[in-house]
């Protein structure tokens, strides 16, 4: 009984899940069909990728709001080149901005030193106006390539590509952050960046590495966010940053730096997707959705912070 | 229940006179007993002082009658009334004020903002008078002695500083009864003088003190009655006059030390494996140059505020040089990072454990693994077991009394996190040791094995640079000393050269 007890409280979140999960199945006849946890799946997969993205920079104590732009522009671009390069070229691109993102990101909040809210919100105004300059008028490019919609919802034993691609990136993430020495420092660095500075960590290094990280994540997600839509929309993925900051919130990972992990910001996310999944299931608006999900996000966060302050208070 | 209190009490005064009564408080965190039955009776006007071993529980007791900690049994008196669910702020309500061990500073503040936070408008106005408020701050900090800008951010302040900011902090209150938990860590004696000026003063106001220190000379200098504590109990209480130094060593540590610092062999060094040339940094250190030896322990001295902590610094690559070469084992070498610094075996123990030393919420294992994370490590992955094992064994080594290798660092006693960072240094092996203030905090009897330690690493041929407020510590131990004076060096003297009154002088500036 005491061990049952403990557990709840080690893994609250886990057992949020659960109960919801369990819960769910009760609103409709439907839940528990292969289909529908399928398509939940899908749906937490792309911005699931960019909520594992947007882990490694919590980690190191900054954010990134501009992911759902570099989405939207890393979508138009991908589908552009690939109409007439291919997707060799349009993969380099993806990569190019991915990368030219994250540096720009990490060189105004390391060496400028602006705050990495404003930072990456500029970014976010600024590469939503180029995705939008690309496709002149603002209309969705459409890929021309058979195979390109494949990409996403090709599927192997009836299961899309997108859920193996998220999954992979998840386990390989939470390898990366538990096992090696990458991981750690990108901890370290979150944790405190004075005292890994003086511990011979090249902070400078890990900040901007987790900056690269998260917008190449964003930036995958564009391309297989159009892949699936079979579109590339300049005004796409405007709610990512927020949806994926929530997940990785709701996860358990602190804002303040050196704390989470990729399995953590799985859970987040599937709580968030579940809550939508039922809502959507028993038909409330998704206006409504909207309303309930931030009142659940604030009150599941405020449970969180309340068991830990007792925790402390108790062991402190 | 006269006669009753007349038997509690340990020494047989009637219960009137005291401020404070502590009675039978225990305290428990898992794993560990912090606080076993303790009961004290502090009188008004007093100055009490409790020594003990790192990790007796004396900042434990100190949190629980400021309301930080909760006690899980026990009663507190203060001036005959129970103190009951106590929070900090009922705490300050009731007259308390506390210094506590480790600083509790806004460091996006300025000094008189983090001396008069929460009270920054008096009488009930709704604005600040800054003018008022800055003037206050600094007459209580001329009143320990010290001058400085009160406008400054916190975060621009060396470790002293910030704890004279603290101390002025803990005046500031007009407090009845003052906790003061280690407050004279990394003050030199000049300040320490002052500090001890305005206890007087205060005591004969009848405020009332008690008074941490790991320095048992500053115990018989100003307290009038001294507990020991022992793994959580009061071993004994008398008035300090009537112990002797030998008998609270042998109480607090178990067994008696027979001399405070460990002989150390005079050895020829010739073999120079550090040289500075013309160091400058700006505004803080002008035209140093200095050697070190192969085995050799240089020790630097200097008061609050004259470079001694800059200077290592900038050798260690955390801050930027305006000029100056640094030579080590004979070649030119520019050091513009720490990890530079590592990569060429050289290590600087940060005089600030919280700024620059621990992780505070990681681990004990993943703070002493933190300088050598490449080299536990194959091909990315870091080996956790051998992790561990280099963990325990240092945890027995330097006896860091903790409950498991994985405890968080939080809550580990002060002492004991000090010697995590003394641990996290030494698993890296340097050649070139740069310790600044590596004692803070540290019991008697732990002082002693890392002074012995300090000597075998000398004797396995690596080098160190000492740097201490305490004075006796560094001239007992170094070979060398330099002396610096506002960002000068102002003397430099062999080790049959030593002497206590002529090296305060050069200190001073003379
Ligand atoms: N918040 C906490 N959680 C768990 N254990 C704690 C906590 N705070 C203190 N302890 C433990 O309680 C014991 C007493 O700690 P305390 O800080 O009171 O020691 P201390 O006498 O002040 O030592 P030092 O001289 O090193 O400052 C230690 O074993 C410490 O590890
Ligand atoms: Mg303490």
């Amino acid at each position: 009984m005491k061990n049952i007890l403990n557990f709840i409280k080690s893994q609250k979140l886990l057992v949020v899940f659960i109960v919801i999960f369990l819960a769910s199945s009760f609103t409709t006849k439907y839940f528990f069909s292969f289909t529908n946890i399928i398509n939940l799946l899908t749906q937490v997969s792309t911005y699931g990728i960019v909520a594992i993205g947007m882990t490694f920079i919590v980690i190191t104590g900054e954010f990134d709001i501009s992911v759902g732009s570099v989405m939207a522009l890393s979508g138009v671009v991908v589908v552009s080149l690939i109409n007439s390069y291919g997707l060799a070229v349009a993969m380099l691109a993806l990569i190019a901005i991915g990368f030219i993102v994250g540096l720009i990101n990490s060189l105004l909040v390391i060496k400028v030193k602006i705050n990495s809210f404003i930072a990456t919100l500029g970014g976010m105004i600024f590469y939503r106006g180029i995705a939008f300059l690309i496709t002149k008028d603002g209309t969705p490019v459409l890929p021309k390539v058979e195979y390109y919609n494949k990409i996403s919802t090709g599927t192997l034993f009836n299961i899309p590509f997108l859920v193996y691609i998220f999954f992979i990136i998840v386990i390989i993430s939470e390898f990366i952050l538990k096992k090696t020495t990458f991981g750690r420092n990108i901890y370290s660095t979150g944790c405190n960046y004075e005292v890994a500075k003086f511990a011979g960590v090249n902070v400078v290094f890990y900040k901007t590495a987790a900056f690269i990280i998260c917008s190449t994540g964003a930036a995958l997600a564009g391309l297989l966010m159009s892949s699936r839509l079979n579109t590339a929309a300049p005004i796409a993925a405007d709610d990512a940053a927020l949806s994926a900051l929530s997940a990785v919130v709701l996860g358990g990972t602190s804002l303040s730096g050196g704390t989470g992990n990729a399995l953590k910001t799985l859970v987040g996310l599937m709580i968030l997707g579940l809550i939508v999944n039922a809502l959507n299931m028993v038909g409330i608006s998704s206006y409504i959705q909207l309303a309930i999900k931030g009142t659940l996000l604030i009150l599941f966060v405020s449970i969180e912070r309340y068991f830990q302050n007792r925790a402390q208070a108790v062991s402190s | 229940m006269a006669k009753l209190d007349n038997l509690l009490t340990p020494r047989g005064d009637t219960m009137c006179d005291y401020l404070l009564k502590i009675q039978n408080i225990t305290k428990k965190f898992p794993g560990v007993v912090a606080l076993d039955d303790v009961s004290l009776y502090i009188k008004k006007g007093e100055i009490f002082g409790i020594v003990g071993e790192n990790g007796a529980g004396k900042s434990t007791l100190m949190k629980i009658l400021y309301g930080v900690y909760k006690n899980d049994s026990g009663q507190i008196f203060l001036d005959g009334k129970e103190l009951k669910n106590l929070t900090p702020l009922i705490a300050q309500k009731m007259g308390m004020s506390i210094i506590f061990q480790e600083f509790n500073l806004l460091s996006t503040l300025s000094i008189s903002e983090n001396i008069f936070v929460n009270r920054l408008s008096f009488k009930n106005r709704i604005f600040v008078n800054w003018n008022v408020l800055n003037k206050r701050a600094e007459e209580l900090l001329e009143s320990i002695g010290y001058t400085m800008d009160v406008k400054r951010l916190v975060s621009s302040l060396s470790v002293a500083e910030k704890q004279m900011v603290e101390i002025a902090k803990a005046l500031s209150f007009n407090a009845k009864l003052i906790l003061m938990d280690e407050p004279s860590a990394t003050l030199t004696n000049k300040e320490l003088d002052k500090l001890f000026k305005v206890i007087e003063t205060l005591k004969k106001q009848k405020i009332t003190i008690i008074y941490i220190s790991h320095k048992l000379d500053e115990i018989f200098q100003i307290c009038d009655t001294t507990a020991i504590f022992r793994d959580g109990k009061v071993v004994d209480t008398k008035k300090t006059s009537l112990f002797t130094k030998n008998e609270i060593i042998q109480k607090m540590v178990g067994r008696t030390v027979e001399n405070e610092y460990p002989a150390r062999t005079k050895i020829n060094f010739d073999e120079e494996v550090l040289r500075v040339n013309n160091l400058a940094i700006k505004n803080k250190i002008n035209d140093i140059s200095f050697s070190l030896k192969k085995g050799e322990i240089l020790g630097i001295v200097g008061l609050v505020g004259s470079g001694r902590t800059e200077l290592v610094r900038a050798i260690f690559g955390a801050d930027k040089k305006i000029s100056g070469d640094i030579f080590i084992n004979g070649i030119k070498r520019s050091i513009k990072s720490p990890q530079d610094a590592i990569n060429l075996k050289i290590a600087l123990l940060t005089e600030d454990r919280r700024g620059q030393g621990l992780f505070i919420n990681y681990s004990i294992e993943k703070n002493i693994s933190s300088t050598i994370i490449k080299k536990i490590s194959k091909r990315m992955f870091i080996n956790t077991k051998l992790e561990t094992i280099i963990a325990k064994k240092a945890i027995s080594d330097l006896k860091i009394k903790c409950t498991s290798e994985k405890q968080t660092m939080l809550n580990l006693s002060g002492g004991n996190q000090q010697k995590v960072v003394l641990a996290k240094w030494l698993v890296s092996e340097p050649d070139i040791f740069i310790m600044d203030e590596p004692t803070r905090g540290i019991d008697v009897g732990a002082k002693y094995e890392i002074y012995v330690l300090m000597n075998s690493l000398t004797e396995k041929g690596k080098s160190i640079i000492f740097i201490s407020s305490e004075i006796q510590e560094v001239l007992a131990i170094s070979d060398r000393i330099i002396v610096l004076y506002g960002g000068k060096i102002n003397g430099e003297f062999q080790r049959e050269e030593i002497e206590n009154d002529k090296i305060m002088k050069h200190a001073i500036g003379q």
